[in-house]
Parts: structure tokens; C-alpha cells; sequence
């Protein structure tokens, strides 16, 4: 029978024009179970399809969960994760100098006190430098408001032992500051909504909070170690010769890179306190100055990359005294009538200078001044930036300019032209980051010229008439020029500044020290030149240069250590 | 023939619904312990984030110049005089050695 069937089927052909009756039952039945089997199979295809559906979506949500991003989770509730909404600060070694934390403000919630008059014990109690009667009122007006802002731990602490429902503690992130006091100048501060308010918090301020470069701190040039020493060093001069503030900057001459930046007094960033005093500025950056014969040294460059003179040209019959308009113009010491040029700046010689300027004149002198950039405001990674002062070419102005008096700049200025002559003439730029295409492509003076500058820089401290002895520091050829003036606005006050290049040969960094009204140190003992004397003088010689061989004794071995130079030469290596 | 269908199509469901419970109870414990370990995770980077915070502010130049200072003012007492034993015996000692003084200037006294 079956046989017979599958005969038939064989036979069955839809073309075929004639055909043999059928039996119609057999051939609907048929029809039905190849429809019936199709259904079934097409309800398995559809289960599978389903199933496979299934754990599809169980394979991507197990990919999704191993794959998820920190973010995701990132709840404020949940205690265990923290995103920092700020960028961390480093030093150029990766010493963390800045970083935010999770803290708490208290708030009160009025509503949630049951009794009032005993929570205000406990308040006082527990905090009594609380403004009790204020709490008070707030509490009474029954309005959500802040009892304490930026709690301590401890003080978290205390506020939780009271047990007190309509206490909330309110997270927020807060910037902690590794190194309190010594980087205050340069850091600023942000607010409680993670906002920079001052210094490079506020420059930055938007770079800080790239969320795509959370995770990469912001590095800056600055060396922690380098600038501990210059704080700690500049701290003490300030109790030697009693001064009222003091600021330092050390600068590589070739890139700009600012190393170190201390001005004093400084403040802990991580206390919060309005400071008014204008002591607190940053000297370094804010502070606008007269510098005084600091810019001898301009003065005398100038001439020699005029070809006006030669270091070793003799100027004759140099006045002791010389009138401009109503002005006396003189030496504090008496100098030989004949001087050579290098001797004019060895012996700092005001009357010498002038009479060089006189020889380079007004215009020229002018043109320089405009190349070095000092006359306009400091391009520097810092908000707290000082103007320096309108300046007209009136009379006398040429005379008085050319020893460093009626023109008043930053230090960091002044440094940054001294980078200049010492590195072969570049203008460039100071700066806090590693940014090597910021430098100007612009030249002052040729390199010839650099070399001669550098030469007397370094006879100002080995000469015996040179003004800056007590920065003769063993191996590493300082050269420099000391500057005693009055500060600017204040006659009485006075401003010693030395401003030191080394290794002289070949210069690699800049070093300003800067005391403002220090005293004479009856107390301290100098070593001048192996002969051990007692300190009578109050010029720049006896205190900033002093300061600055201490600084360059304990920052120097650092900065050999790190010159890959001294480093190839100097420094035995493995061989392993 | 439609029975023997549908047998076979209820086993392929029972089948893949097992299997398909199977993973997804695997997923779950999977996803919880996932949660776990990230939970882990997130603690020791908090706790790393903070530690590494400890670590910078404690060997900081200055608070290291301060213990510096804080340990040069120490002063060493020399080993007769301290109060550490070497062993019982020289505890035992010592501390006859204290109650004869002891007696002795009791007597002393005594005798004024």
C-alpha cells in the first residue's frame, strides 16, 4: 500500500495536461499534514529563535557589566565609588601637589529637631566657637541651612555622636594641597563648587576639569624638593637680617621653565582666610619693582652689541657727580676716574653706566627695552600678575634708566631678560608647564655678546672689587649682579635683589633672591673670602648674594644630578 | 504523527528553558559577583587614592625636615640606665639591688 503511494507520488506531475482522477479525500489529507508538519517545524524555529533571543540578551548584559564604565555607577549615595571632578597636580618629578577629596558640610534640616533648646546645648557644647545666637535664629526661621562648612574628620566625628536625625551631611569634593605653605603663591585655591579662584587653579582651571583628562594629572615645571630648600633658606634669611618679605625664582635660562617660585610671607592654601594684607602678594609675579642696578647689566650689553665698546675699553675721567634737569646723580663709593667697562659693572658704577648709555642713546635704548619684553604685562601661567607702571621718555629718563632707577618691573621680568643675555641672546618666555612651543623665536643680543656678559657676570663674584664674593660657590661658576634700591612708593623701605646665572661657562639657570628691608645682621659671621668677619653692611652684597650661595649650595648638587650633561660626564654607570 | 510534533517540540522547550535558566542564574551570580569585585575594587583605589594622598603629604620635604628635627633632640640613655632586661635574672637583680638602697636609707632616717 505504502509502496503504491510513494508510486503515485512519483508519478504526480502539476504539468502534466492529462490526468487521472483522484481520490480527494486521500490527496487533502495529505495536503493538511505536509501544512501540519511545516507549522511545527516553523514553531521550532521560532522557540529557537526565541531562546537564542534570550541568552543573546544574557551574553551582552554579562559583556555589558564586565565592559562598564566607572561613571555608571558613580552615585552620590553610594559611598564605595569617587570620581575626583578636578584634575590632579604634580610636580616635575610626579610629587602630588594637589588632589580632591570627598568632605562634608553640615546642614540642619529645622524640621527634623525635635527639641531644639537641647540640641543648642549640645552645639555650643561640642563647637564653641560657633556664632550660637545665629544658629539660633536660623533654627527658629526653620529654613535647610549650613551649621558648618568643610567638617574635619573630627569634627564630623563629634557632630554624628549627637544622634541628631535633622543633621545632614552633605558631600562635596575639597582640594587638598600636599605641601600647605610652599606652594601658596603659585597654587591659588578653588571654591566649594570645585572652581579655581586664584593662581594656577584659576588659569587652569578649565584644563583641570576636562573630564577626558581626568585620569592625567597636570604637571608642572616646578620641583618640590628645589623649592623647599629655597623656602627653607629664604625663611631663615628672613629672621637674619630681619626682613619683611623676601622672594626667590629659579629659572632654566634655555626653556624658561620656572623650577622654583617662593615668595614670603606665604599662607597655608588648605585654611581658608580672606588675606588683605598686600605683604602676601606674590612678590615675584605681582610685585612691581625698581630693581636698581640690576640693569647695569642691560646697559652694558647693549653697548657691546652696539660694538660700541669692547669689555676692555677704558672710559676716562668719570664724574663723581653728574646733574640731570633737578636730579644729583653719584656713586656710593669712590671709584678711579678711569674704568674700564667690565670694571663699570664689577664695581657697579652709576656715573660709568650713564655715560655708556649716553654713548648708545635714547632710541636704541629704547628699541632694546621693547625686545625684552619689560615694559609689558608678564605673559605667565599665574592670574595674580603685576602691570608694570606707565613709563614716558621724558627727561632724564635714558640717565636714570641706565642704572635700574624710574623704571619699576616684576622680578620675573628682570629674570627672564637675565635668561636672555645668559643663554645666547633668546627672549623666552617663563613659564609652569612643558610646553616647548610657547618659546619666541627673537633675539636681543648675539651670542658673542652673551659669552662677554656672562664673563663679567662671573668676575662681578670672583673680583675682588665685585659686589656679590659671598656667592663664590666651589663648581659652580656663579656669575651675577647685585641691585640695591628703594622700593618703589616707599623711600624708606629698602630692596635688595641678586640676580645669579650658573654655571657661567655655559649657563643652564637663572637665580633671583630678593629681601625686602633686611637689616644688618650684627649677629651673623661671614666667610668673605676665607676671612671670618662680622656683618656692618646693609647692600645687596652682604644679604641677597649671601642667601643665594646658601640656595646654590644645596640646590646645585640636585640640578647636576638632573643635567644629563654633568650626568653622561660625572655619574658612573652599571654595567649590568 | 502531530502528537510525536508536539513531544518533541515540548522537550526542545523544556530543553532550552532549562538551559536558558541555567544562564541565566549563571549571569546573575556572574553580575553579583562582578558587582562585588568592582565594589572591592572601587574601596582599594579609594583607599589607594588616599593612602597615596598620606604618602605625599607625610614624606614631604618639610614634614621631613620637621621629624628630622623632632628626632636629633632625642636624648639616648645609656643601657644601665634603662629600664630593659636583658633577661629575669638582671631584672631580679636590679631590683634587689633597688630595695637594699631602699632599706638602707630607711634606716638612715631611722638612726636621725
Amino acid at each position: 500500500m505504502i509502496k503504491r503511494k510513494r508510486k503515485k507520488n512519483k508519478d504526480f506531475n502539476i504539468n502534466q495536461k492529462s490526468f487521472y482522477f483522484e481520490d480527494y479525500l486521500e490527496t487533502n489529507q495529505k495536503n493538511k499534514k505536509v501544512k501540519k508538519s511545516s507549522i511545527s517545524q516553523d514553531r521550532i524555529y521560532l522557540l529557537f529563535f526565541l531562546f537564542f533571543s534570550l541568552i543573546t540578551i544574557f551574553s551582552i548584559k554579562i559583556t555589558f557589566i564586565s565592559l562598564k564604565n566607572f561613571e555608571v555607577y558613580n552615585q552620590k549615595k553610594n559611598s564605595f565609588y569617587f570620581t575626583s571632578l578636578r584634575r590632579d597636580i604634580v610636580d616635575r618629578n610626579g610629587i602630588l601637589i594637589s588632589r580632591n577629596i570627598k568632605s562634608f558640610h553640615a546642614a540642619i534640616k529645622p524640621n527634623l529637631i525635635k527639641n531644639k533648646e537641647n540640641f543648642l546645648i549640645k552645639i555650643r557644647l561640642n563647637f564653641p566657637d560657633l556664632p550660637i545666637k545665629k544658629v539660633e535664629q536660623q533654627l527658629n526661621k526653620g529654613k535647610y541651612f549650613y551649621l558648618k562648612r568643610r567638617l574635619s574628620q573630627n569634627d564630623k566625628e563629634k557632630l554624628w555622636s549627637l544622634g541628631e536625625k535633622g543633621i545632614i551631611f552633605e558631600p562635596f569634593q575639597s582640594r587638598i594641597y600636599t605641601h600647605a605653605n610652599l606652594y601658596s603663591h603659585i597654587l591659588g585655591q578653588v571654591d566649594y563648587d570645585n572652581y579655581g579662584i586664584s593662581g594656577v587653579e584659576k588659569y587652569f582651571d578649565k584644563e583641570l576639569k576636562d573630564k577626558r583628562l581626568l585620569n592625567n594629572p597636570l604637571q608642572l615645571t616646578l620641583d618640590t624638593n628645589i623649592q623647599h630648600i629655597i623656602d627653607d633658606e629664604l625663611n631663615r634669611a628672613l629672621e637674619t637680617f630681619n626682613a619683611t618679605g623676601g622672594g626667590a625664582l629659579l629659572m632654566d635660562v634655555n626653556n624658561g621653565e620656572v623650577l622654583s617660585l617662593v615668595s614670603l610671607p606665604n599662607f597655608n592654601i588648605n585654611k581658608r582666610a580672606n588675606i588683605t594684607d598686600k605683604n602676601y602678594n606674590n612678590k615675584i609675579t605681582k610685585g612691581i619693582y625698581e630693581l636698581g642696578s640690576i640693569f647695569k647689566t642691560f646697559t652694558i650689553a647693549l653697548a657691546l652689541e652696539k660694538n660700541l665698546v669692547s669689555p676692555e675699553t677704558i672710559i676716562k675721567d668719570i664724574p663723581r657727580k653728574i646733574k640731570c634737569s633737578i636730579h644729583e646723580i653719584s656713586d656710593i663709593k669712590k671709584f678711579p676716574k678711569d674704568l674700564s667697562v667690565e670694571d663699570i659693572l664689577i664695581r657697579s658704577s652709576n656715573i660709568g653706566t650713564l655715560m655708556l648709555a649716553k654713548k648708545i642713546g635714547e632710541q636704541d635704548y629704547k628699541d632694546f627695552i621693547k625686545k625684552t619684553n619689560l615694559l609689558d604685562m608678564p605673559d605667565f601661567e599665574l592670574e595674580e600678575l603685576g602691570t608694570p607702571l606707565n613709563f614716558k621718555w621724558n627727561k632724564c629718563k635714558l640717565e636714570t634708566i641706565s642704572y635700574g632707577h624710574g623704571i619699576a618691573v616684576t622680578p620675573l621680568q628682570a629674570s627672564a631678560t637675565y635668561a636672555a643675555l645668559a643663554n645666547g641672546g633668546n627672549v623666552i618666555k617663563p613659564t609652569l608647564i612643558n610646553n616647548k612651543e610657547q618659546q619666541e623665536n627673537k633675539k636681543i643680543i648675539s651670542p658673542k655678546t652673551s659669552k662677554k656678559i656672562n664673563t663679567i657676570l662671573r668676575k662681578v663674584v670672583t673680583e675682588k672689587e665685585g659686589t656679590a664674593s659671598l656667592a663664590d660657590i666651589y663648581g659652580y661658576n656663579v656669575g651675577g649682579k647685585t641691585g640695591t634700591s628703594q622700593k618703589y612708593g616707599n623711600k624708606n623701605e629698602n630692596l635688595n635683589t641678586f640676580i645669579s646665572v650658573f654655571p657661567s661657562q655655559d649657563p643652564k639657570h637663572v637665580l633671583l633672591v630678593m629681601l625686602e628691608n633686611p637689616q644688618v645682621a650684627t649677629d651673623l659671621v661671614y666667610d668673605y673670602r676665607g676671612i671670618k668677619i662680622k656683618g656692618t653692611r646693609n647692600e645687596a652684597g652682604w644679604n641677597s648674594v649671601y642667601v643665594a650661595g646658601k640656595i646654590i649650595e644645596k640646590i646645585g648638587p640636585i640640578l647636576a644630578i638632573k643635567n644629563k650633561e654633568f650626568y653622561n660626564k660625572h655619574v658612573a654607570k652599571k654595567l649590568n | 504523527m502531530p502528537r510525536i510534533n508536539l513531544l518533541i517540540s515540548i522537550c526542545v522547550f523544556s530543553i532550552l528553558l532549562g538551559i536558558t535558566s541555567a544562564i541565566k542564574n549563571q549571569t546573575r551570580s556572574i553580575e553579583k559577583s562582578i558587582n562585588k569585585l568592582d565594589r572591592k575594587i572601587a574601596i582599594i583605589e579609594k583607599d589607594l587614592y588616599e593612602t597615596e594622598l598620606d604618602y605625599f603629604y607625610l614624606s614631604s620635604p618639610n614634614n621631613l625636615s620637621k621629624k628630622i628635627k623632632d628626632l636629633s633632640f632625642i636624648e639616648y640613655i645609656p643601657m644601665d640606665f634603662s629600664r630593659i632586661y636583658l633577661n629575669y635574672k638582671d631584672f631580679i637583680d636590679s631590683q634587689k639591688k633597688i630595695t637594699i638602697l631602699e632599706m638602707n636609707d630607711k634606716k638612715k632616717t631611722k638612726k636621725k
